[in-house]
Formats: C-alpha cells, sequence, structure tokens
C-alpha cells in the first residue's frame, strides 16, 4: 500500500525480552493477531508480544515490510520468500511457532513447506531426533513397518 | 542445496511445535516420506494412517507436486515410478502372493487414478485388481454375472477411472470375441458389482489399458470398420452416458507452422505409412503426438491438441520439434506439457517445452508391451481394500472365462 499524504501511523510492539519495535501499522496489520488487538482497542500504544524474541522479531519484520510493498512481482517475492528460509532448522521453527502465534498464513505456509523440503529425503532416526520424539516401538514392531515400505528406504540421505 | 548445518538437528531441545503444525508439515510431504515416517513411533503410525490425514495429504499434494510422474510396468514384477524432477525413479515390487500368479503370467499395470493402480493379467484380465502401493491396499475385483457366449474372448480392453458425477471408481471391460460380437461391462467400486452396456462395438481398440481419461471419459486409439472404412481414429467412452464415440484425429502436417527454419520440400507428410501417432492428455486437454520419420533414422515430433473437446475443427497444432536420432515411439505426457518419448528402444528422453530442450532421464527403456500411465501418488484407502500380507489374498482366484492355457506359463 502506498503512503498517503497524512502521517504515517506507526505501532510499538513489545518483545518478550523488551525489545521495543516501532513499525508502520501497514506493515504490522498483515499479522492477524496484531490487527485484531488493534481492532478490539486492547492495544495502546504498545503491543505486548510476549511469546516472540526479538531476534525472530526482527526476521518477521523483514518478512512483513517485504510483503506490504505490493510493487514487488510475484516472481520477486517468490525468490525473497525461498531466500528467507534458507535458515537452520532450529530458527525456522521459532519463526513457525511466532508466525503461529501471530498469525501470519504465508509465513507459516513457507516456512512448513521448507520443514518439509528438507526433511523429506531423512530417516526416521533424523526425524526422532530432530523433532524430540521417542521411539516408542519394540525393534520387532519397528522392523515390520520398515519391512512393509522397504522401496520408501531408498535413496535416504545420509544422517 | 541444504547444506550440513541446515540439515543438522537443531543443538538444543526446543519448544516443541503444535500437533497442528506438525500435521501441516507432513500433508506437504512426498508419499514415500510418509511410508518411512511411519516407524518414527506409535503416535505418527496412528496419525500417519488415519483417513483425515490420508484425505488432506491427498488434496495437499494433488495440487502442489509441480513435476509429473510416469508409471509402467517393468518385466521384474513391479513397476517403476519415473520420476522428472531431481528424484530417483523407484521400482516398487508388486508384492502380491495370490496362489494363481504362482501358475500364471504376472500382472500388469491397465490404469491409475488417483494414487490406485488397476492390475490385471494380460492379454484377457483374468484378474483384475485395485491396488495402491501405498498403503498396500488391494480389492480383487468380483467375477462378472454377465452371461458369456461359446465362444472364447480374443482381446480384452480396460479402463480405470474415476467418475465425479457419481463419485465413483469405474472399470470398463470391453471383451473381443471373432469380429462382430464383443461385450461391454462397467465395474462400480461403490456398489462393488458389475454391469452389462449393450452397445456396438464396431472398432477394435490396439490398447490393452487406458492412459488417457479425461472429462469422465476414457480415450484408445483403434481401427473404425463399416462406414469408417478401416481408419485409425480416437475413440472415447463416457462413464456418465455409457456410450463410445469416434474423434477424429488432426491432419498431420510436420511442416507450415514449424519454425525450426529448415526448408525441405516435405512431400512426405500423407505418407502415413510413416507416421505413428498416440493419443494423449496435455494439461486437461485431449491431445495427439505424432512421430514421423524423417530421412534415415531421425524423426520429426508433433504435437496437437483438440481445443475444443469433441470438435474436430478445433484441432491446432501445438508444437513441433525435431529431428531426433533414433526416436523409437511417443509415450506420454506430463502435466506441464513435457514429452516423454523412447529412444533407441532402451533409453527415456523429455522434451521440455519450455526450454526446447531434450533431456535424456537416465533410465532404461518401457518393455514394449508395457503403456506409460501418468500417476499422482496418494495415501487414500481403496474401499473393500484388504491388507496384502499373509494369506489374505489366499481367496483371490481367476474368472475362470478368461483364462487360457497360454496365460499359465511364466514369461
Amino acid at each position: 500500500m502506498a503512503t498517503t499524504t497524512t502521517e504515517t501511523k506507526m505501532l510499538t510492539l513489545c518483545t518478550s525480552d523488551k525489545q521495543q519495535f516501532q513499525i508502520e501499522e501497514t506493515i504490522a496489520l498483515q499479522a492477524v493477531t496484531i490487527r485484531n488487538m488493534v481492532e478490539d482497542e486492547c492495544a495502546s500504544n504498545v503491543i505486548p508480544l510476549p511469546n516472540v524474541n526479538s531476534k525472530i522479531m526482527i526476521q518477521i519484520i523483514e518478512y512483513l515490510k517485504k510483503h506490504v510493498d505490493s510493487s514487488v512481482s510475484k516472481e520477486d517475492m517468490e525468490k525473497f520468500d525461498s531466500a528467507f528460509v534458507e535458515k537452520k532448522l532450529s530458527e525456522i521453527f521459532d519463526i513457525i511457532l511466532a508466525a503461529n502465534y501471530l498469525n501470519i498464513k504465508n509465513l507459516l505456509d513457507i516456512c512448513c513447506q521448507r520443514v518439509a523440503d528438507v526433511m523429506k529425503n531423512k530417516s526416521p532416526e533424523w526425524v526422532r531426533r530432530t523433532f524430540n520424539i521417542v521411539n516408542d516401538f519394540t525393534a520387532e514392531e519397528e522392523a515390520k513397518i520398515r519391512k512393509e515400505h522397504e522401496w520408501a528406504f531408498e535413496g535416504v540421505d545420509e544422517d | 542445496m541444504a547444506s550440513t548445518e541446515q540439515s543438522s538437528p537443531p543443538q538444543q531441545p526446543h519448544q516443541h511445535l503444535p500437533k497442528d503444525i506438525i500435521v501441516d508439515i507432513l500433508t506437504r510431504l512426498p508419499v514415500r516420506s510418509v511410508l518411512r515416517f511411519k516407524s518414527v513411533s506409535k503416535s505418527w503410525y496412528a496419525l500417519l494412517i488415519s483417513p483425515n490425514f490420508t484425505t488432506k495429504h491427498f488434496h495437499t499434494t494433488k495440487h502442489s507436486t509441480p513435476h509429473p510422474t510416469f508409471l509402467f510396468t517393468t518385466a521384474n514384477k513391479s513397476i517403476t515410478l519415473l520420476s522428472t524432477n531431481a528424484e530417483p525413479s523407484l521400482n516398487i515390487p508388486i508384492n502380491l502372493d495370490i496362489p494363481f500368479l504362482h501358475v500364471s503370467k504376472p500382472l500388469r499395470v491397465t490404469g491409475s487414478c488417483d494414487g490406485f493402480v488397476c492390475l490385471s493379467v494380460l492379454p484377457r484380465g483374468s484378474i483384475i485388481l485395485i491396488w495402491n502401493p501405498a498403503t498396500r491396499e488391494v480389492k480383487d475385483l468380483p467375477v462378472s454375472p454377465i452371461k458369456r457366449p461359446q465362444a472364447g474372448p480374443i482381446k480384452v480392453v480396460l479402463g480405470f477411472g474415476f467418475n465425479f458425477n457419481s463419485n465413483d471408481y469405474k472399470v470398463l471391460r470391453i471383451v473381443y470375441y471373432g469380429y462382430p460380437l464383443s461385450q461391454v461391462e462397467m465395474y462400480s467400486l461403490k456398489t462393488n458389482k458389475w454391469k452389462e452396456i449393450k452397445t456396438d462395438v464396431g472398432f477394435l481398440i490396439f490398447e490393452s489399458g487406458c492412459t488417457v481419461v479425461l472429462n469422465g471419459r476414457f480415450h484408445w486409439t483403434a481401427l473404425a470398420f463399416r462406414e469408417m472404412n478401416g481408419r485409425k481414429v480416437i475413440v472415447s467412452f463416457d462413464m456418465g452416458e455409457e456410450n463410445f464415440l469416434y474423434i477424429m484425429p488432426p491432419r498431420f502436417e510436420f511442416s507450415g507452422s514449424d519454425d525450426d527454419g529448415s526448408c525441405s520440400d516435405d512431400d512426405e507428410d500423407d505418407d502415413d505409412a510413416k507416421l505413428t501417432w498416440s493419443v494423449v492428455a496435455l494439461k486437461e486437454r485431449l491431445a495427439v503426438i505424432g512421430c514421423r520419420d524423417a530421412r534415415g533414422q531421425s524423426s520429426k515430433i508433433g504435437v496437437w491438441v483438440m481445443d475444443e473437446y469433441g470438435v474436430a475443427g478445433s484441432w491446432r497444432k501445438y508444437m513441433s520439434f525435431g529431428p531426433y536420432e533414433r526416436i523409437n515411439r511417443p509415450l506420454g505426457c506430463g502435466k506441464n506439457g513435457e514429452v516423454l518419448l523412447e529412444k533407441n528402444h532402451d533409453e527415456l528422453v523429455l522434451y521440455d517445452a519450455g526450454s526446447h530442450t531434450i533431456k535424456n532421464l537416465g533410465t532404461g527403456g518401457v518393455p514394449g508391451w508395457s503403456e506409460v500411465f501418468n500417476h499422482e501418488e496418494s495415501l487414500l484407502s481403496i474401499k473393500g481394500g484388504k491388507v496384502a500380507e499373509g494369506s489374505s489374498l489366499r481367496d483371490v482366484i481367476p474368472d475362470s472365462f478368461f483364462v487360457r492355457r497360454s496365460d499359465l506359463m511364466e514369461e
């Protein structure tokens, strides 16, 4: 959206580590949670976001700033998105949690897709470590399930 | 692409992702990854086989898989899933321990729809199965109650597809006896019943299965008799209307709108002897791929699409390319308009219309008797299907009317 002649309205976001971020309202309102807070007038000048730390907030603001710009072509936006998700999985997980809390659907989408792309050729062992899952199968049960789809284990990445 | 740093798990325990986010991520995975991750834990196993998940997974991946996957039978009692992107191709064994198959020829693919594969013992279809290799579910079609003539069947043609109007999977069977005797019947997965269709079959279909299912209709190439005078045409069957229609192929002109700059005087255009063509689906439209021998061992390839379904006047030349050396047959089209060709009888190449490039898929050829199907993998469950394991397939028996002595030999 183009800036109007009137003064640009700013919002202040306060992260879990008590950092304050001043950003244009049009940028912040892409997050449905923030929009609801503003519309319900629950928020005064400062919007508290206790579930998001400043490190993640900086990245989310970077994303929102790009996506509010209607002059960016679809192709460039896709390029931006694919570069944006080139991060460590732990960081992607943190962004997912924040995007889920802030309700930014397309950000959540590209991050979930990124996780799927990274994990698709991985082993079950890698998945357990990455998602903190305890293997509760007995060795026999696991062997039986694996045998049912031996072909699905071809071409799996080395851990 | 992914650096080792990105691939390695997070160093410290982090907050758990909420369950709906995990489900969202898992619905984006290819079928083979989902199958692999069934062994992660009991709760993942339960999630990944639940109908809610498999339906959601089907709708998510159906629209987001950009690259076509082709499916064909391999000589080694397996099916090959040929990926056209960077994924390696996959051989999936047809692991169906049916007693009859110990003495009969192996099963072959005759159709593919929503991840379900229609398998049959050809050429007569003594056993017809619907099988999902991903869920290992299989459903054997019951014996048809239709009254058979004295004569023995010569050839059987099958079609397998989904009819949106009745929300039902159908199998069509055309049985040829001595000309002009034939029978047509259709099976409904919903009712698990065969029904005879009284109709006239004045044509002989070349294929055994059906690779082109569009607008609720099956399509094959056939020789049409009587008033059609033995012409090669396209025959369609409408699953809703339950009738056959002829569709005339386009006029195959390989020169003219060609932009390859060659100025050969193409006086061979009407020489049918040097032309092979097959019917395909291209971006949800009916199309044909023509392959014409040029001089020597090279062939020119043309693709025509029918802009308005069923209107012969709407055939339009879509593209042409070549000549390429040693192309022996066109095999099919991918969903983005790629053309799959067989070269030298033992190599598969893919022509990309966008970049005008031809790429070797680095895989062997397709057995001459196998048709090539577009395939979308799914985790969907087959109504009335059972998981193929242990003795569950012991009661799958052939329709004895379609068993002939020459089927009872290994190939």
